[in-house]
């Protein structure tokens, strides 16, 4: 019997896919993210990893601040590395950071607003207060005060960047989930004897998954974003080699006193069109799930 | 016979929309007399809304509408805006249905009836344009003090009474109910018929009463109309057709109805199958032949035209 | 309407307040099996309060409901069923036809062939052939339809009450004699009580066995439908029936003003500000007297006619 019920949610799918492609702007982010997805997953194909050794790089006999035209396809940096080799590894730590800080920020979010709406009363008020604490505390000052307590790895920035972003995707999830329980169908599954599990499972979650996954999409940018301050600020892992890493080292190092362009252009661009391509994505998504939106 | 004060012929009206064309209307012909009262029934999708907003041209831009309407000797489809905004107020006013939402619920209703007048320039000045709001709410039985009440703070019926005293701001010679009673309670909308039959009386208004409510039409108005899938299929005087109907979906609809008291409804309802067809995909032939009774193979040849079906009145079926 | 036969729900002196507001204020009333009692009241008069109450959705205040002789303590009973006004808000738009009418077996976990007992459901409801339905979305069915689904996922708990709340406020016209004649049929082949809760007078006369009428928190008339219907003694049902369209001839009586706040419930009888036959100063002034200073009290439990009403009470 679940099969009609999957054949049907796979139409479902098929349509929302269709209503995708038929957007320009979805499809355009779509397809500059599977770019950065190719490059990051292929890393190992397109440089080699020890190039982000120095040591490495000196041996290789590596020029100083070569420019692209010297030292191909990026040029190198003060201490002798090849910048592709940073943008393509970086590429990896960046995508992985932004992803993993949004699963865990709409995780928690998520839960924090499915709890809080559908429970409600004392639940909900401590909850929110909860939330409304997060939301006020300037996020920079705590995020380093995160960071420096739990030191300086990508674990850590995932978690600190979870732990305090949160909120937001809280309080839209359960604005949402106050509507949804409203609907008349709930008060059917209670009157057919439906527990707060079943409600949850069938009727709350399906109905506000198309909000969290539009949600989610617009996440990412902003978790990349993070971890981009967050390493540029020097908070970030030392032995992962981010954009951000990379910005920061070229600033610190005097990339712009030298006019090194190719030091940080490649890193700031890369996470220009990531987050651009997210942000394209998670907006068309959202006009599918919600039809009133596009046309605005 | 003098002139009627409204006059539609062959009137079409069609969205067209990102689904392609569809018919919401299909030449509609009709007259109303000045003083009379014409009740519009019909189940949602009709066309029966779309009709009565095209009077006053009260239709999105995607609606096409064919045809000629003649509201008080105006050719209403070629007046400029100017022309159509004074129509509007003074020539025709509308009720409209759902009362909560026709109203601002940041403004007073004072102020929301003051407003078309000061818009329109019939009252000198705010002072007058105050007087008169007063006035309009004693007309339909609201207190003074009422005028600085928000919408929230009334009941569904004073709302509606309020929404009255607006359509009646201008003094219009035609008044369009579309449903201003549906979400009433059965004495509120008692209240408001006979507050509508009391204005109609004192004021010499044209009533064009509109709902799916065939009871309410034919206690409300002298002639029906009944309309399906865009079309006028039935009309006559209210009680004539509400008590003998020609058509079999006036049938099925007066059904819906029952009368209390009579033993043939008892533990006896009745009803069509099926739906009402959507405008943009009528059936072939009749469009009521897949709900009928009656369908014979002649059904799904040709939709048949009005034919006489007694004095004053017209059915669209063939068995008439 | 036979002495000795088991009700099927019993309510016994309800009371239902939400701080000053008294919205069902000492309610009895019971359901037989078979039978279709018509709960008839403007919107105000506490009965929506009354239907959650039954169905375990609203807790008393004081007094019972008990459902087959066992008082209603549970948060839901299965036995209880509810079919509700908006047939398109109660169904689940990202749920097929089959999921949601299998929804109620589901959560009461009870084994069976669940296909079968789906399809059957959706058959007796009239939707055939079943299967056709199953993969269906509530959006691509008609609303005459939906509520059919609706009911379907209801009988398919086998209940012995059906509480159906303006099952037909919100569809078409010519649709609403199916969906009556439907739930006709169904207490007539399976013995099923249906509560149904309606303003339409003209809903009562084609379906139901009872009638009881309520006014801010009270039942105020009750009795056989035709008794009440085409002899209704209590001043207010009598203005009810003069309004509605339908009725044969019958001298309107137009309430002035509207259903007061429950809030803010009239001592004496609580008809009393508005009642016509008060203001038309034909009572004795003994009887008028207590009709302002003393509550004619409750409808008492049972099936027979009875009006709360002092001028009908002391046979005027």
């Amino acid at each position: 019997m679940t099969s009609i019920a999957m054949q049907r949610r796979k139409a479902t799918a098929g349509r929302v896919w269709r209503q995708f492609r038929s957007s320009r702007q979805g499809m355009i982010g779509l397809s500059v993210l599977a770019v950065f997805v190719i490059v990051a997953l292929a890393a190992p194909l397109l440089a080699d990893i020890r190039e982000l050794n120095p040591v490495f790089a000196r041996a290789q006999g590596n020029p100083q601040w070569a420019s692209p035209d010297q030292f191909g396809p990026l040029g190198t940096d003060y201490i002798r590395r090849s910048v592709w080799a940073q943008f393509v590894w970086g590429s990896r730590v960046s995508l992985f950071v932004g992803l993993a800080a949004t699963v865990l920020t709409i995780f928690i979010g998520s839960v924090v607003g499915i709890v809080s709406g559908f429970i409600g009363g004392k639940t909900d008020g401590a909850l929110m207060r909860l939330t409304e604490w997060f939301l006020v505390i300037p996020f920079l000052p705590l995020a380093i005060v995160l960071a420096s307590i739990l030191g300086r790895s990508v674990w850590n920035i995932i978690f600190v960047i979870g732990i305090t972003s949160w909120p937001s995707t809280a309080r839209l999830v359960r604005a949402q989930v106050l509507t949804v329980k409203q609907r008349l169908f709930v008060d059917r599954a209670r009157s057919l004897g439906a527990g707060g599990g079943h409600i949850v499972g069938h009727h709350i979650l399906p109905n506000v998954s198309g909000l969290i996954l539009a949600n989610a999409t617009l996440a990412v940018p902003i978790s990349i974003l993070t971890e981009t301050s967050l390493s540029f600020l020097g908070l970030g892992d030392p032995g992962a080699a981010s954009w951000g890493k990379t910005l920061e080292e070229a600033f610190v190092n005097g990339a712009m006193v030298r006019n090194a362009w190719w030091y940080f252009l490649p890193a700031g661009l890369g996470i220009l069109a990531v987050v651009l391509a997210f942000t394209l994505i998670g907006r068309t998504l959202e006009e599918i799930a919600n039809p009133r939106l596009s046309g605005r | 016979m003098t002139e009627p004060l409204l006059s539609m012929r062959d009137v079409s009206v069609t969205y067209h929309g990102s689904g392609g064309a569809v018919p919401a209307v299909r030449r509609v012909s009709l007259d109303l007399e000045r003083g009379g009262s014409l009740g519009l029934a019909g189940e949602s999708g009709c066309g029966k809304s779309t009709l009565a907003n095209s009077i006053l041209r009260l239709l999105p831009p995607d609606a096409v509408v064919e045809g000629q309407i003649v509201l008080d000797g105006k050719d209403v489809l070629s007046l400029r805006p100017g022309g159509l905004r004074a129509a509007r107020w003074t020539a025709g006013a509308i009720v409209f249905q759902g009362a909560l939402h026709a109203l601002n619920p940041v403004q007073t209703v004072g102020r929301q009836i003051a407003e078309p007048m000061l818009i329109h320039g019939t009252v000198p000045d705010e002072e007058a344009a105050e007087r008169r709001t007063v006035e309009l709410l004693g007309r339909v039985g609201l207190p003074a003090a009422r005028a600085d009440s928000y919408p929230h703070q009334l009941s569904g019926g004073q709302r509606q009474r309020v929404l009255i005293a607006m359509a009646l701001a201008c003094e219009p010679m035609l008044l369009i109910a579309d449903e201003p009673t549906t979400a009433l309670d059965l004495m509120v909308q008692a209240q408001v018929l006979r507050l509508l039959e009391e204005l109609k009386e004192e004021h010499d208004l044209t009533l064009l009463f509109i709902t799916h409510d065939l009871s309410v039409l034919t206690y409300a108005c002298r002639d029906l109309a009944v309309m399906y899938a865009g079309r006028i299929v039935e009309d006559g005087p209210s009680w004539e057709v509400f008590g003998g109907p020609a058509h079999p979906y006036t049938k099925g609809l007066a059904a819906a109805f029952p009368t209390i008291g009579d033993p043939s409804s008892r533990m006896a309802p009745s009803g069509l199958g099926g739906d009402p067809p959507m405008p943009g995909s009528l059936p072939v032939g009749c469009p009521f032949n897949p709900r009928c009774p009656y369908a014979t193979e002649a059904c799904l040849e040709a939709e048949p035209e009005l034919r006489i079906a007694g004095t004053d009145r017209r059915a669209a079926c063939i068995l008439v | 309407m036979h002495p000795g036969m088991t009700a099927i729900v019993e309510v016994e002196d309800l009371h239902v307040h939400f701080g000053e507001a008294r919205a069902v204020d000492g309610v009895s009333l019971q359901v037989l099996p078979g039978e279709v009692l018509a709960l008839v009241g403007e919107s105000g008069s506490g009965k929506t309060t009354l239907i959650r109450a039954i169905q375990g959705l609203q807790k008393p205040t004081s007094g019972t409901v008990s459902v087959e002789g066992r008082v209603q303590t549970i948060f839901h009973d299965p036995r209880v069923q509810m079919v509700f006004q908006d047939p398109t808000g109660a169904l689940n738009p990202r749920q097929t036809i089959y999921e949601i009418v299998a929804e109620g077996l589901r959560i009461k976990g009870t084994g069976g062939d669940e296909r079968h007992l789906v399809a059957d459901a959706l058959a007796r409801s009239g939707l055939r052939p079943p299967e056709r339905f199953f993969p269906l979305y509530p959006h691509e069915i008609s609303g005459g339809q939906r509520q059919r689904v609706v009911i379907a996922g209801a009988m398919v708990m086998e209940p012995r009450l059906l509480l159906a709340d303006e099952p037909v406020a919100s569809l078409d016209a010519s649709i609403r004699g199916e969906i009556l004649a439907l739930m006709r049929r169904l207490v007539e082949e399976t013995g099923l009580a249906i509560l149904v809760v309606t303003h339409d007078l003209g809903l009562a006369w084609n379906i139901a066995d009872r009638v009881a009428v309520m006014y801010l928190g009270r039942i105020v008339e009750t009795g056989l439908a035709e008794e009440i219907l085409d002899r209704p003694r209590h001043p207010y049902t009598r203005a009810l029936l003069s309004v509605v369209p339908e009725t044969r001839e019958m001298a309107q009586q137009i309430l002035v003003g509207e259903i007061p706040d429950l809030t803010r419930i009239p001592s004496g009888c609580r008809f009393h500000p508005r009642c016509p036959l008060l203001q038309s100063d034909t009572l004795a002034p003994e009887i008028a007297a207590r009709c302002r200073g003393e509550d004619p009290g409750p409808v008492p439990l049972g099936v027979g006619a009875h009006a709360a009403c002092w001028p009908v009470l002391s046979g005027n």
